[in-house]
């Protein structure tokens, strides 16, 4: 376990602070964006230890779960800072995972911590690729997950979804029970389902030019 | 699952992996964040456009203050 200074003594405090001043001069909805940067570091971290210019840790943005983070020390991963959702995350807790509401329409729910392990295991067996754990922050205010890096570029819908069904899923586009707002990026292979299958979510990989999931919300129901 | 760190397996040992081939070369870190800026359209050429996971960490977070205050 590392503590929330542990862990921001080995953050670029500057690129930091660099990367938030960045988002909020773009304006517009930036400036939101760049609000929930800052309040996810400074509800998970100490700010006040944040590392020097050039320490291990260097902000790569902040999307929909988790702030990513490049490794200097090892170059070929990413990481995944994940939190609660008072502190920034949102509802989506540690990572989102699936569930029904009142009417019975598939969904988003906040996943707990043990919930965003066990949707990396079960991403790591329907979809052979997914993130490895790396460590807890504090007492339980973090999550850290590592991801190999893959050099490459987003991939278009008809790649993704040929892709998909390339490995005997079914889109769920015309499904009655799935949220409208969801239900064009949801796929289902018998009880398990994967939701958020946009061009964010895979990457084309350019050593084999073939498309990897980087990021869906994976979940059985 | 209770959460006990020493019996995490990422990835279970009986997963069929799929995993991408070695990058050609490793991208530095701002190379790095280069590539993530575009894909998450947060680039220069499409300033105006936010990516979905861009607005998702915003839509989400909003979500959870609106429940706070109404719970509040």
């Amino acid at each position: 376990m590392l503590t929330p200074a542990q862990f921001a003594q080995q953050v670029d405090g500057p690129a930091l602070e660099q990367e938030i001043s960045r988002l909020s001069a773009k304006g517009g909805g930036w400036v939101q964006a760049a609000s929930v940067l800052s309040r996810r570091i400074n509800g998970t971290l100490d700010w006040e230890t944040l590392g020097p210019a050039g320490a291990r840790y260097k902000i790569m943005g902040s999307r929909g779960e988790a702030v990513l983070f490049a490794d200097r020390h090892d170059e070929s991963r990413i990481l995944k800072l994940r939190g609660l959702e008072e502190n920034g995350f949102g509802s989506a807790g540690f990572g989102c995972i699936l569930g029904s509401d009142k009417r019975g329409m598939i969904g988003y729910q906040p996943g707990t911590m043990e919930q965003a392990i066990e949707r990396e295991e079960l991403t790591w067996r329907e979809l052979g690729f997914s993130c490895r754990y790396e460590d807890v922050i504090g007492d339980g205010v973090g999550l850290l997950l590592a991801q190999d890096f893959i050099n490459g570029s987003a991939p278009t819908i008809p790649e993704i979804h040929g892709y998909m069904k390339l490995h005997g899923w079914e889109s769920l586009s015309s499904a009655r029970d799935v949220l409208p707002t969801l239900h064009d990026h949801a796929w289902r292979r018998g009880d398990v389902h994967a939701f958020d299958a946009n061009e964010t979510n895979f990457i084309k990989s350019e050593a084999d030019g073939k498309v990897y999931p980087i990021d869906l919300i994976v979940w059985r129901l | 699952m209770s959460f006990d760190p020493s019996k995490i397996q990422l990835p279970p040992p009986d997963a069929e992996l799929r995993l991408p081939p070695p990058n050609v070369r490793e991208l530095s870190a701002e190379e790095k964040y280069q590539q993530v800026r575009r894909h998450l359209k947060d680039d220069e050429s499409s300033a105006d456009k936010m990516s979905v996971q861009m607005k998702t960490q915003v839509r989400l977070t909003h979500a959870h203050t609106s429940t706070v205050r109404a719970a509040g």
